[in-house]
């Protein structure tokens, strides 16, 4: 949307919210002061995109003899992460922060949140999290800043925001969360079984299959229900982070496993009980990996 | 001569016996040949190399009973023995296998072929039957038949968080203690239209019923339509 002060925030006159996405100059304030609450709470930094940036104005209607240098107006720069955005990564913090009783500074560390796009993550990934920066290695040892980036096109939920920390937790600690996670429920890797079928990585949903113990790219065989199904790109970092949002929203895991349960039109009549077999549960508060989660937290197991 | 009379009677007699024994072997053989039939199709299903013939389980036809009872197997009343062998009557008990995974949070239940019947904790008895059909079943056929739904679920699920997206429509019916899901789709949110096929159906005995709608999302049924997905 081209910048026009009037429109751009009163197209949406009730709730002050810029229609397109971004951060209208009005809600500046508001905005700024979520983050400086971010900071001094949870000591999470969001990386503000937003501001008045200088621009080079336009001299060429002007007399000629006013065209001695070059001349600069100022211009609100709404950025990439909306108001709306930037209030459910706030809830969806705030939500972790409960559920972790005031370790959530001695759980994550340091994270940065911003907004970037898809070639910050590679590929089309909703989110991502790696070192502090590129030139890390995902899997390294470095310690923190972590960068938790929120790098999609689609809207963020705080399922995701809280998925994203997860991992910036287990990132926090060597990537040790999700080792000890697959050793509690008793899983583990191989490489993939033939009975798995084909993939064709650039379709999730090519081979309903992927979705069970190791027939995901990881050669994962994960034990016990997961949170909320399991796809080709689920391994046992996947889990921990998937077990975290679960933690926080264990009503919203469970909505999410019922949605799966029905699986696609396929041709293997024995699909619909592996399924349920594999991914179901009714109560996520009596899974293994809740178990594990608040053993974590709230009995300071691993530490 | 009377020898020849006599002759021409015991061939008579002999034809006679002649006729009666291949009508009875004719008899005989028919018997054999329709109990063979029969026996085998009933070992071919045993085996579990056809598909079972679950139709719409009695859905909409009624056929054998209607929700919530399939096949004669009842929620909250038949027990696991029971059930059991009144799948295998049918055919239907095919690929099966009983699985507990209830002390990691999973569920115990008897997974066949297209069929799982889910088993109470503590007492054997059936607490609910899931099955896909092996006909199809619209949405509209449903509503012609049970109305509209009491409620509706819509959820989006991505594991890995790679905006690989899949959504998941549930429909309720509270009346009858019935769930159906609807065949998945992949995009942000659910179009749903009078065509649009039920992938599966659970029956549940009242306490399951219960504990599934315990915590979910649930959307009024506003009409065929575009339903977003919920997130928390």
């Amino acid at each position: 949307m081209p910048y026009n002060a009037w429109l751009y925030v009163y197209a949406d006159p009730i709730n002050l919210i810029d229609p397109s996405g971004y951060i209208a100059e009005e809600d500046a304030g508001r905005a700024d002061f979520i983050v400086k609450m971010l900071q001094a709470n949870y000591g999470v930094h969001i990386e503000k995109d937003w501001g008045y940036r200088l621009v080079p104005i336009d001299t060429s209607s002007l007399l000629p003899f006013l065209m001695t240098g070059i001349l600069y107006g100022c211009e609100w720069n709404p950025g990439k992460l909306d108001y709306v955005e930037l209030r459910t990564i706030r809830d969806a913090i705030h939500d972790l922060g409960n559920a972790m009783k005031g370790q959530f500074e001695k759980f994550i560390g340091p994270v940065t949140i911003k907004k970037a796009g898809f070639s910050q993550c590679g590929s089309n990934f909703r989110g991502c999290t790696e070192a502090g920066n590129r030139d890390i290695v995902f899997n390294s040892n470095a310690r923190p800043p972590v960068n938790v980036d929120i790098s999609n096109t689609f809207s963020i939920d705080k399922w995701s925001v809280v998925h994203e920390l997860g991992h910036a937790w287990d990132r926090n600690y060597r990537w040790s969360r999700s080792e000890l996670l697959m050793a509690y429920t008793h899983g583990y890797i191989e490489s993939k079984p033939s009975e798995c079928g084909p993939f064709d990585p650039n379709d999730f949903f090519g081979n309903p299959k992927n979705r069970l113990p190791g027939c995901n790219a990881a050669g994962y065989f994960y034990s016990g229900p997961p949170p909320a199904g399991s796809d080709y790109g689920f391994n046992q970092q996947e889990d921990f982070a998937e077990s975290v949002a679960a933690f926080v929203y264990p009503a919203e895991a469970y909505a999410k496993v019922e949605a799966i349960i029905n699986p696609m039109k396929t041709n293997d009549s024995t699909l619909y009980a592996q399924y349920l077999k594999n991914l179901y549960y009714s109560d996520y508060t009596k899974t293994s990996r809740w178990t594990f989660i608040n053993g974590l937290i709230n009995l300071g197991a691993f530490q | 001569m009377i020898r020849t009379t006599g002759q021409a009677s015991l061939t008579r007699k002999g034809r006679i016996s002649i006729s009666l024994l291949a009508l009875l072997g004719l008899v005989f053989g028919l018997l054999l040949t329709a109990c063979s039939m029969s026996g085998g199709r009933d070992n071919t299903y045993i085996i579990g190399t056809n598909p079972p013939e679950i139709g719409d389980g009695g859905f909409l036809s009624g056929d054998i009973c209607g929700p919530p009872c399939f096949f004669g197997v009842i929620p909250g009343t038949t027990t696991k023995t029971d059930a059991i062998q009144t799948l295998q009557s049918r055919g239907l008990y095919q690929g099966c296998e009983e699985f507990d995974n209830t002390r990691q949070g999973g569920i115990h239940a008897i997974g066949c072929n297209n069929i799982v019947v889910f088993l109470d904790k503590n007492t054997d008895i059936v607490s609910g039957i899931g099955f896909q059909p092996s006909q199809v079943i619209t949405v509209e056929e449903v509503i012609v038949k049970y109305g509209m739904p009491s409620a509706v679920s819509v959820i989006s699920v991505d594991p890995s968080n790679r905006g690989q997206f899949t959504v998941g429509m549930t429909l309720y019916y509270e009346n009858i203690n019935v769930a159906l899901g609807l065949a998945e789709q992949h995009s942000g949110n659910y179009k749903v239209d009078p065509t649009s096929p039920i992938a599966t159906l659970r029956y549940l005995d009242n306490e399951e019923y219960r504990l599934l709608l315990h915590g979910l999302y649930l959307k009024h049924w506003v009409g065929y339509g575009v339903y977003d997905a919920t997130t928390p």
